[in-house]
C-alpha cells in the first residue's frame, strides 16, 4: 500500500542528489581534462563512476526512506523495496547514459579510446548489451553496500563511526581487493580462459548483487526506528 | 468498530526488561491518558504499536489482525513523538503534502487554521524552527492525519503556557467535531485531566491502573484528620499511601467507603488525577512520617 | 465558569451546576441557545462527553431541551422554575448563618434585627 507512495515521496531528493553527483562526476572526468589539455585523449572510467554513483545513491536514500518510512507506518519490507527500486532505476539510467555519452565521445572530434576503460578486455564499446548490464550490476552492488553504510551511519553511535570507517577503509577494503585478485588469478589458473567469457562476469556479478540484496533485506528487517536521522 | 488489543507484550533493552506483560485495549473515540514515571516504557509501548520497535513476545492487533509490518493497519495509526525522522531540510507546508501522500488524505483546511492559530510560518524549513515550533509543526500533522488512533508522546514538551492551552482547546474541539481516539502520554497530568475519558498507568512494566476517569473521581478521596479516627474510618480498606503531620494523618484511597458515617473531625476531599497518579506510583508504597 | 479537579463533585455534575447557575443568573435566557458541547469543551478543556453528560442532567430535569439539527436551548419557564427551587432550598443557605449566630450567642431577635439592618443597605 505504501510502496508507491514512498517511492513518489522519496523520488525528488534521491534523483536530485544523483543528478548532482552525475554532473559533478562528468565535470571531473570530461570537462576538467578537456579544459586542462584539449589535445589529450580522454578516457572515462565508467566502471568507477557507476560504483561511485551507486554508493552515493545508497547512502542518500537511506536517510529519506527510513525517516519518512518509520514516521508513516511503512513496513520494513516496503522501505528496502523502495530503495532497491530507486537504485535499480538509477543504475539502469546511468548505464544507458554512459553508453550514449561514450558513443558520442568516440564519434565526435574528441579523440577517445574506442574501448570502455577498465572493463575486461573483451567488453568493447561495441558489446552494448553486456556492457550495459555490467555497468548496471556494478552500480547495484554499490547501491547495496551504500545502503548498508547509510544505515550504519544512522544507527551506530557517533563515537563508533569514525573508528569503524577507518577500519573499513584501511583494513577491510584492501583485504577485499586482495581477495578479489586472488580469486581472479586462482580462477585463471584453475580454469584457463574462464575470464574471457562475458557470461562468467555477468553471472558472478548477478550472484553478488543477489547476495547483497538479501543482506540489505535482512538488515532492514531488524531495524527499529532511530531517534533521529541526522546527527546535527 | 475497531479496537486495538495489546496482549502479553514484553520488551527488553540490553537484557533489561522494560515492559514485562502489558495487556490493554484501546477503544474507538476515546481520549486516553497513558501515564507513568520517567523511563517506565510509555514511549516504548507506543513505538511498538506504531511499528517502530519490534517485539519478540506479545501481540498487538487491530480488528484481530497484527499491526506489525501491516500497512493497512498502520495507515490508521499515527504516532507523534520527539523523534526527528522527517526530513529537516523541507519546508513545513511541503511536509504536510508529504504526509498527505503517505496517508492518502490530510485535513489541509484544519492545518491552515492551526498554523494561523499557533502563528507558525509554514514556509520555513523544519530545522530552522525553534524546538517549540518544531513540536507545534509535528502537533499540527498529528491533528490533521486521517487516522483513527492518534498517539501523542509528550505533545506539549517545550510549549509555552499559551500554546499548551491552545493545544488542549484545539484537541477538545477536533475530538468533538471529528471523533477518533487519542492516546496522550504526558507528565503534565493536571492540565490534561479534564480532557481524558480513561487512564492507563504503567508501572513496573505492567498496567497498574486501567480505569475510567469518572470512576476514579467517584471513589478516590484524600481523607484527613486525627490519626486514630482516620484509621478507624478506613478499617479494612486498602489504602494507596498515608502521610502524617504530627497527630494529623492524611490517607489516599481509591476505594473510599463512602457509605460509612464520617466521624466528626475527619474530612473527605477529592483527589485530582495528578495526586492520584503520584500516590499510585509511589515506590515506597507505605507510610511517611514527618 | 470554573471547574474544580479537586472537588468530590463529578465533573459532569459541575457542568450541570454551572449551566444551571448560568440560567438562574440570566446569562442564558429562556428560549435562548445554550453554548454547544464543542464550545464548552473547548473553552474549559473538557472532554465533550463530560459536557454532554452534564447537559443531559439538565435535559432530564426539563431545564434545557434539544432542538434537532440546531442545538440545546433553555426551556421556556426554566428560569422561573430554578428561582422557585432556589427559594424553596433557601433554608440550606440560611443554615450556616443561623449556626454562626448561635455560636456567637445571638438570640432570634438579635438575628432578625441584623437582617432588618442589612436589608436597608
Amino acid at each position: 500500500m505504501k510502496y508507491s507512495r514512498l517511492l513518489k515521496v522519496t523520488a525528488p531528493s534521491t534523483w536530485l542528489s544523483c543528478g548532482a553527483a552525475v554532473i559533478a562526476l562528468m565535470l571531473v572526468e570530461i570537462a576538467l581534462p578537456l579544459w586542462e589539455d584539449p589535445t589529450e585523449k580522454i578516457t572515462v572510467s565508467w566502471v568507477m563512476l557507476s560504483m561511485l554513483l551507486g554508493w552515493v545513491a545508497g547512502i542518500m536514500m537511506c536517510q529519506q526512506v527510513l525517516g519518512i518510512g518509520f514516521v508513516t507506518g511503512t513496513s520494513r519490507k516496503t522501505m528496502i523495496l523502495t530503495q532497491w527500486t530507486h537504485g535499480t532505476l538509477i543504475a539502469l539510467g546511468f548505464s544507458a547514459f554512459a553508453l550514449i555519452v561514450q558513443r558520442l565521445l568516440v564519434s565526435s572530434s574528441l579523440k577517445l579510446s574506442s574501448q570502455m576503460t577498465n572493463f575486461p578486455h573483451f567488453m568493447e564499446a561495441g558489446g552494448m548489451i553486456s556492457s550495459f548490464f555490467f555497468l548496471t550490476l556494478v552500480s547495484l552492488v554499490c547501491v547495496a553496500i551504500g545502503s548498508l553504510a547509510g544505515a550504519s551511519f544512522i544507527y551506530l553511535p557517533t563515537k563508533v563511526i569514525i573508528p569503524v570507517t577507518l577500519v573499513a577503509i584501511i583494513m577491510i577494503m584492501p583485504m577485499l581487493v586482495v581477495i578479489g585478485f586472488i580469486g581472479v588469478f586462482g580462477a585463471q589458473q584453475l580454469w584457463p580462459g574462464v575470464l574471457d567469457h562475458t557470461w562468467v562476469w555477468l553471472l558472478s556479478l548477478t550472484v553478488l548483487t543477489a547476495i547483497l540484496a538479501l543482506a540489505d533485506y535482512l538488515v532492514y528487517q531488524y531495524l527499529d526506528a532511530p531517534e533521529q536521522i541526522r546527527r546535527y | 468498530m475497531s479496537t486495538i488489543t495489546i496482549s502479553g507484550v514484553q520488551k527488553k533493552y540490553h537484557q533489561k526488561p522494560v515492559l514485562k506483560t502489558v495487556n490493554l485495549t484501546i477503544e474507538p473515540n476515546q481520549v486516553y491518558g497513558l501515564l507513568g514515571r520517567n523511563g517506565v516504557g510509555k514511549s516504548t509501548l507506543m513505538r511498538i504499536i506504531a511499528n517502530r520497535t519490534r517485539i519478540k513476545v506479545g501481540t498487538v492487533t487491530l480488528d484481530g489482525e497484527s499491526v506489525f509490518e501491516n500497512e493497512q493497519a498502520q495507515n490508521r495509526i499515527y504516532l507523534m513523538s520527539t523523534a526527528k525522522l522527517l526530513p529537516q531540510e523541507e519546508k513545513v507546508y511541503k511536509l504536510f503534502k508529504l504526509i498527505k501522500t503517505m496517508y492518502g488524505d490530510f485535513d489541509e483546511a484544519y492545518a491552515k487554521h492551526l498554523a494561523e492559530a499557533f502563528e507558525l510560518d509554514t514556509h520555513r524549513k523544519l530545522r530552522k524552527l525553534s524546538t517549540g515550533y518544531q513540536t507545534i509543526a509535528n502537533l499540527i500533522i498529528a491533528l490533521c492525519v486521517p487516522c483513527d488512533f492518534i498517539f501523542l508522546d509528550e505533545p506539549v514538551l517545550g510549549l509555552d503556557a499559551n500554546h499548551r492551552e491552545l493545544f488542549y482547546q484545539e484537541l477538545a474541539e477536533t475530538f468533538s467535531s471529528k471523533p477518533r481516539t487519542f492516546v496522550i502520554a504526558t507528565h503534565l497530568i493536571e492540565e490534561v485531566s479534564g480532557l481524558l475519558n480513561h487512564v492507563f498507568v504503567i508501572a513496573d512494566g505492567k498496567v497498574s491502573l486501567d480505569e475510567d476517569v469518572e470512576v476514579l473521581q467517584q471513589r478516590g478521596r484524600q481523607i484527613s484528620g486525627p490519626a486514630a479516627l482516620v484509621q478507624d474510618y478506613l478499617q479494612g480498606v486498602p489504602v494507596l499511601h498515608t502521610t502524617r503531620l504530627g497527630g494529623m494523618m492524611t490517607a489516599y484511597c481509591l476505594q473510599t467507603p463512602l457509605e460509612r458515617p464520617l466521624p466528626a473531625g475527619v474530612s473527605l476531599d477529592g483527589m485530582n488525577l495528578q495526586r492520584l497518579f503520584i500516590e499510585v506510583t509511589r515506590k515506597s508504597g507505605g507510610h511517611d512520617e514527618i | 465558569m470554573h471547574f474544580d479537579a479537586d472537588s468530590v463533585v463529578p465533573l459532569f455534575q459541575q457542568v450541570a451546576e454551572q449551566l444551571q447557575a448560568g440560567i438562574l443568573s440570566g446569562a442564558f435566557q429562556d428560549n435562548e441557545q445554550v453554548p454547544s458541547t464543542t464550545a464548552m469543551a473547548r473553552q474549559y478543556q473538557l472532554n465533550p462527553a463530560t459536557v454532554l453528560k452534564g447537559m443531559n442532567v439538565l435535559v432530564d430535569a426539563g431545564l434545557i431541551e434539544k432542538k434537532r439539527g440546531i442545538g440545546m436551548f433553555v426551556c421556556d419557564g426554566a428560569t422561573a422554575k430554578l428561582q422557585q427551587l432556589a427559594i424553596a432550598d433557601f433554608g440550606d443557605t440560611l443554615k450556616p448563618v443561623i449556626q454562626a449566630a448561635k455560636a456567637l450567642g445571638m438570640d432570634k431577635q438579635a438575628l432578625l434585627a441584623a437582617i432588618d439592618k442589612g436589608w436597608e443597605q
